[in-house]
């Protein structure tokens, strides 16, 4: 993930069409979005972690 | 009479009415006035519905000299974010796209305003389709914050906010998904409460994230912000999610001496603190401490996590809701959020999965720290209002940097859900408003806004005198 190929091939999938300037910008987005995304992978999530909706959303 | 009545809060103007020495129709026609020399700059308004407004208010004047009262808002002027359905108009959520859209029915929120007696004079601007912060909107003009048109009123509830601060309206409903109430309700210097998630129908209002979308009240004090919920919340069969609450009775809790308030404390909290706004966050712990309460320090440890967690979610879900007309109609979105709904567009599926398990871990370790505190307390919006032309998407590249901080304290407890409170505490030395949040455990609005109300008793502080 993050890098210009990957981000162009997720939009391609969906058929969003952005201009040069725009896809520059979503890429930048998605770096920076790895980057915070980075405190997910170092949290140790466990196998006995549902996903909220499943056990305790909406509150 | 009415100059200074419209300064009063929602309960003082509707007790007003009630006794005869309050005018809804002098209120309404003052609160037009108003709007009429303002709002070219202030831009707070998509829609005034003046002749409307005016035939409501004669209408209210004479049920209340017949002594017949619809309920807690007889007669008093309210606006409502151009995101939800009012029937017959067009909700435009902000954009060129759904200009021609007209409303078949209220939305449920503005249907029990108008049970309450309220009179809708107009539908505020935000930011499009309330995916932003800034309610610098290309199609209805930037909302200009009361406090220095310069600079922008926060969003994406911005023209909710905008109006109240410039006494436009007594009070007004927004949305919040990221922040979208208490951002512009601090940079505005009032009151905006997010409910916990769930509390108040969502029915006819236009999705950004239904993970997190969330109506409320925007005011002018804490007292005001109760009634308004009081009014607002409680079960809908058209929206399922408000079926675990019951609805709330509109008084709140005194809170009793030595009330225990965690002060967030970690990376999230406390990093990128503007001064002024690090030393108002010190004045209302001060002043909490002074009203009773006592105040240890507290950290989620997986709140950093959290956040990108919510990121995941709120621009995966966003990027889904748009499909029907994006990328088909890309051209008619602003240019920010046509960026950001291509970004959500590059989340993947097991990232928005691994998100939703995150928000339960956070959800768990806050929900251990309530066990241990009556309410949380950090700051609002971590930034001073930045100018408009430095935000401007069609003037550059400035909005990217500060969209990120300007919602940086607020998304944490749209991924909890919690019931939380923007209250404004002071000035900066430039005159500009900081707000700070106080969140309480689900369901506890009635604690939460109790210890709110104790703040900004302490807090003195007031919006100015009407524009």
């Amino acid at each position: 993930m993050g890098d210009r190929t990957e981000v162009q091939r997720l939009l391609a999938e969906q058929q969003i069409l952005v201009d040069d300037e725009t896809l520059r910008a979503v890429e930048e987005w998605h770096r920076a979005w790895l980057r915070e995304w980075e405190w997910v992978r170092a949290f140790d999530l466990r196998d006995e972690d549902p996903p909220a909706p499943l056990w305790c959303w909406p509150p | 009479m009415v100059l200074a009545a419209v300064k009063d809060d929602l309960a003082a103007l509707a007790a007003g009415i009630r006794a005869g020495s309050v005018s809804p129709v002098d209120l309404v026609a003052r609160c037009l006035e108003r709007i009429s020399a303002t709002d070219a700059t202030l831009h707070a308004f998509i829609r005034v519905d003046r002749d409307g407004a005016l035939a409501a208010a004669r209408q209210r004047e004479q049920e209340a000299r017949r002594g017949e009262f619809r309920g807690p808002l007889h007669g008093v002027p309210v606006a409502v974010k151009d995101l939800f359905d009012q029937t017959g108009l067009p909700t435009t959520a902000g954009a060129a796209i759904r200009r021609s859209h007209r409303a078949t029915e209220n939305a449920t929120a503005v249907q029990r305003l108008l049970d309450a007696g309220a009179i809708v004079i107009g539908k505020t601007n935000l930011h499009e389709f309330a995916f932003g912060v800034t309610s610098v909107n290309p199609h209805f003009g930037a909302v200009a914050n009361p406090w220095d048109p310069a600079r922008v009123a926060g969003g994406s509830s911005g023209g909710s906010g905008a109006a109240i601060g410039a006494g436009l309206c007594a009070a007004a409903l927004g949305t919040d998904t990221g922040g979208s109430i208490r951002i512009p309700a601090a940079l505005c210097g009032i009151v905006g409460l997010k409910p916990t998630f769930g509390r108040i129908s969502r029915h006819g209002v236009v999705p950004l994230a239904w993970s997190f979308d969330t109506v409320g009240p925007m005011t002018r004090t804490v007292a005001d912000a109760a009634l308004l919920f009081g009014v607002l919340a409680g079960p809908d069969p058209r929206d399922p999610l408000t079926g675990r609450y019951p609805a709330f009775t509109g008084t709140v809790q005194i809170p009793p001496p030595g009330f225990r308030v965690g002060r967030l404390r970690g990376p999230l909290f406390d990093d990128g603190l503007d001064d002024e706004v690090g030393a108002a966050l010190e004045r209302a712990c001060g002043l909490l401490a002074g009203a009773g309460g006592r105040i240890e320090p507290v950290a989620v440890e997986a709140a950093m996590a959290g956040q990108a967690a919510q990121t995941a979610i709120l621009f995966a879900e966003a990027s889904a809701y748009h499909r029907r007309a994006y990328p088909g109609r890309l051209g008619e979105y602003g240019l920010d959020v046509r960026e950001l709904l291509a970004a959500g567009a590059t989340i993947p599926a097991p990232a928005y999965v691994d998100a939703q398990r995150v928000q339960g871990v956070v959800i768990a370790q806050t929900r251990r720290l309530l066990e241990d505190v009556d309410v949380l307390i950090c700051a609002a919006v971590p930034v001073q209002a930045p100018r408009i032309a430095d935000v401007d998407p069609a003037r550059g590249e400035g909005w990217r940097r500060v969209r990120a901080p300007l919602s940086r304290l607020t998304r944490f407890f749209n991924l909890t859900g919690l019931p939380t409170v923007a209250v404004p505490v002071g000035p900066t030395r430039s005159g500009l408003p900081v707000g700070v949040q106080l969140a309480a455990a689900p369901g506890a609005e009635a604690r939460l806004l109790g210890i709110a109300t104790a703040l900004e008793a302490a807090a003195g502080w007031e919006l100015p005198p009407l524009m």
